[in-house]
């Protein structure tokens, strides 16, 4: 750290530092085999009899695998997908544009293959081996909706937007307050351990606001905001009262702690190239983290290629026996047992599992008994905002890709205030903050020649984006079920999906595009336009909702620790188990109570509960 | 910056529809053949020739190399193959024959022989002309698909094949591929040109 202090006050020594720099691609290279891990167990027992199965290796899985295996338990993980681990599965880490077949973009070809998946807009050339083959693996869409996907080991924890907030009260009662849907069954006391605990283990980069209802954290030192986004922050908090902005809260390794580097993760290098996989372990994901981590306990196994059919239930104790599988490739039927399952295939993937998941005890699907399954359908809505030009500051840039922007978190129906009459809820932007622009600006400003060449080597002007990101209401109408006909290569009936976003969200909309408008006016930006290209539900992949927490089984699918209230071995920790949604990214959410649920299962199973 | 790390952000990355029918034979010319120093993966001899040279308009050499230079056309000879939608080929290829027959019809004469000034003016014209692209975030492109325009497309793949190349990338633009630390603020003069990503 007192290094970097040092570079930051002697600017003028980035000549040279960046020649040193330039040689550094091949040094990463050796690097990677000092500090590569032992790649992750893959051999299997002789009796396919586990203490615990876990279903989905992403964002929740990697933590159910990894405090079950702390905790002593035989664990197997069973994934979908192909195998990818750490480092030496991703290829084009550090490869640059030009060593790119096309420079990055996808072929004609691949984007037929990710057809759905490049409604994001994050799939390309550098990626696109993180994302799902969506000709290989079709759903039905009623309504559009962008289901966005990662079948392999790690799931999407290697693609995130790595966002970290956490809930408060403000979100955990307003199901109940408002009257809508169900009330959660647990309160911000309940979780605020868990997410300090599994703050320490990510690692989140972050500052402290003293906010009620966006409550300060276990961080890392925050990245810092730059000139424009400074300026920004200064005139948005003088003329707006109550609106904070911040540098995001991200998983990134800003400094690293003792128990991260032994897990041979490193400090972040703002190359801003992590949806590729990180060099430098620098970001969490499973593949660098929780999974890693649980491999170091030797109780730990991952089956790749493993498509789950359903969950084994027995009549007689009530209770899930195992898990049955088919091959992805082979397409054989396979059998795996344990005293305890944990679900987190992630929030679709575990509802079609639960739904073909059916007994005489559950002909609707397993914990099914009060018909929610697979409804309550939810998402962040986005795409909508403004931007604009800054005129001023063109003496002034920036050095590094850093990997996040700024963050405003929510100010509306907060209490009587901040009330907006139109609409419940509320939600928050994430700036593409204050970058001057490159040689992109060319394309739409009009000029050819020498001079249009010469000056598109120059820094551009500066320009900031605000990204609004809402909360979408539990409507029992947003729906996921099986189709009764059609079937998947492994004889899964498909998933159709039939939701959108409606009235409230369309009102909030409009909030979110003027007062990003408003407050870039405020600060002096000029050309200031708003956008607002919602595209389909799911484009958000933040899906969540479909087997609810409760406190009442006749209303809900799991209980207060993320157990299905009718089969007491079998845990659902992945964005199913929302009973809202808030308008924060949700995976640190997500990982406290996999952690929580954990805990309660596992002193469940030694007082032979389960 | 980002929620996920940046992709690209032109219109023409996102993907339209896409067959698998060659348009080559749409566009047989029974002119003479242009001499070109190498040989096209899809357009036409001619088309390509075309291509160099309005290429070479946009991004002309000075004490910096030209799109020629850089095998910008090359480029996007291949990116028309591998990566563009059968629309935009099809407009792509049709305004390379509607550049030709632009200048024969204001100057008498194939693009390649017109003056600087001559082909500057009447790529202006059609960049003037040109629907620009809507706006974008993170590489995410914030209006429903659409085709993109004939110039703006060409202009796009031009800057894109000149600016991503390793000799603009590492020689002209400030390259810095694992930059340690972030520096929040800093004088324009202590980096010079534009990072190069």
């Amino acid at each position: 750290m007192s290094n970097d202090k040092n570079f930051a006050q002697r600017p003028s020594d980035i000549r040279n530092r960046k020649s040193e720099i330039a040689q550094r691609p091949s040094d990463i290279r050796n690097r990677k085999s000092e500090i590569r891990m032992a790649n992750l167990n893959t051999t299997l027992n002789k009796t396919n009899t586990y203490d615990a199965i876990v279903i989905g290796s992403g964002m929740s899985g990697g933590w159910a695998a990894k405090e079950l295996c702390e905790k002593g338990l035989k664990t197997l993980v069973l994934e979908k997908g192909r195998m990818v681990n750490h480092l030496e599965d991703y290829p084009t880490m550090n490869m640059e544009a030009w060593e790119f077949e096309n420079r990055g973009a996808l072929s004609a070809e691949d984007q037929e293959k990710y057809h759905i998946q490049t409604r994001s807009g994050f799939v390309g050339e550098s990626t696109k081996h993180f994302f799902t083959n969506d000709l290989e693996d079709p759903y039905i869409e009623k309504e559009r909706f962008d289901w966005i996907r990662g079948n392999h080991v790690g799931g999407r924890s290697l693609t995130w937007g790595k966002h970290c907030y956490r809930w408060s009260d403000l979100d955990f009662e307003a199901n109940t307050k408002e009257g809508i849907a169900v009330d959660w069954p647990i309160r911000y006391k309940d979780i605020a351990p868990w997410y300090t605990y599994v703050e320490k283990f990510v690692g989140i980069s972050g500052e402290k606001l003293g906010l009620d209802h966006l409550p300060d954290g276990y961080f890392l030192p925050p990245m810092e905001l730059n000139c424009l986004e400074q300026h920004f922050k200064k005139e948005v908090e003088k003329k707006f009262r109550g609106r904070n902005i911040t540098i995001g809260r991200v998983a990134h390794l800003t400094e690293p702690q003792p128990w991260h580097l032994e897990l041979g993760r490193g400090k972040c290098q703002n190359r801003n190239r992590c949806s590729r996989g990180c060099p430098f372990g620098a970001y969490f994901s499973s593949n660098s983290a929780t999974l890693p981590a649980a491999n170091l306990t030797g109780n730990f196994a991952i089956r790749p290629n493993s498509v789950v059919h359903s969950i084994i239930y027995d009549e007689k104790t009530q209770k899930a026996t195992g898990v049955r599988v088919v091959d992805h490739e082979s397409k054989e039927m396979i059998e795996f047992y344990a005293k305890v399952i944990f679900c987190c295939a992630s929030t679709l993937a575990t509802t079609q599992i639960l739904l073909h998941s059916t007994s005489n005890r559950f002909p609707k699907g397993m914990g099914n008994d009060s018909g929610e399954l697979g409804h309550n359908l939810m998402d962040h809505h986005y795409r909508t905002g403004a931007m604009g030009v800054y005129e001023g500051l063109e003496d002034e840039y920036y050095k590094g890709r850093r990997p996040t922007g700024l963050f405003i978190p929510r100010f509306t129906n907060l209490d009587d205030k901040t009330k907006n009459p139109n609409f419940l809820r509320g939600y928050d932007y994430q700036g593409n903050g204050g970058s001057r622009a490159n040689w992109g600006r060319g394309t739409n400003s009009p000029g050819v020649g020498a001079e249009f060449k010469e000056s598109l080597f120059k820094p551009g002007p500066w320009n900031m984006a605000l990204m609004g990101f809402g909360e979408c209401l539990p409507y029992h109408e947003n729906q996921a079920s099986l189709d009764a006909e059609k079937k998947d290569q492994w004889g899964i009936p498909l998933l159709v999906l039939n939701a959108k976003i409606r009235e409230n969200e369309l009102k909030m909309r409009e909030a979110m595009k003027t007062d990003a408008a408003e407050m870039l006016s405020a600060a002096g930006f000029k050309d200031v336009i708003t956008f607002d290209y919602a595209g389909g539900l799911g484009v958000g992949v933040h899906e969540m909702g479909t087997a609810r927490m409760g406190r009442d089984p006749k209303t809900s699918v799991l209980n207060g620790n993320n157990q299905i209230h009718a089969v007491s071995n079998v845990f659902v920790t992945d964005g199913a188990c929302m009973t809202s949604a808030s308008c924060v990214n949700p995976s640190i959410t997500y990982m406290a109570l996999t952690a929580r649920a954990v805990d309660f299962a596992v002193s469940e199973l030694k007082k032979g509960n389960l | 910056m980002n929620r996920r790390d940046v992709i690209i952000s032109s219109s023409w990355l996102l993907g339209y529809a896409v067959t698998s029918a060659s348009l080559s034979t749409l566009f047989l010319s029974c002119q003479a053949e242009a001499k070109l120093d190498w040989q096209p993966m899809f357009l036409s001899k001619n088309q390509a020739a075309t291509l160099a040279e309005v290429t070479e308009t946009i991004l002309p050499k000075t004490t910096t190399p030209g799109a020629k230079e850089l095998g910008v056309p090359q480029f996007i000879d291949k990116m028309l193959k591998e990566v563009l939608g059968e629309g935009d080929q099809k407009a792509f290829v049709a305004g390379l024959e509607q550049i030709e027959a632009d200048s024969k019809t204001q100057h008498g004469k194939a693009f390649a022989e017109c003056s600087p000034a001559e082909r500057n003016a009447l790529l202006l014209a059609m960049d003037k002309a040109a629907a620009t692209q809507p706006p974008s975030v993170w590489g995410i492109t914030l209006a429903p698909p659409q085709p993109t325009d004939f110039f703006r497309n060409l202009k796009s793949l031009t800057l894109f094949g000149y600016y991503t190349s390793e000799e603009v990338c590492t020689k002209i633009l400030s390259y810095d591929p694992v930059p340690g630390a972030y520096i929040a603020c800093l004088p324009v003069a202590e980096v010079g040109n534009a990072w190069s990503e």
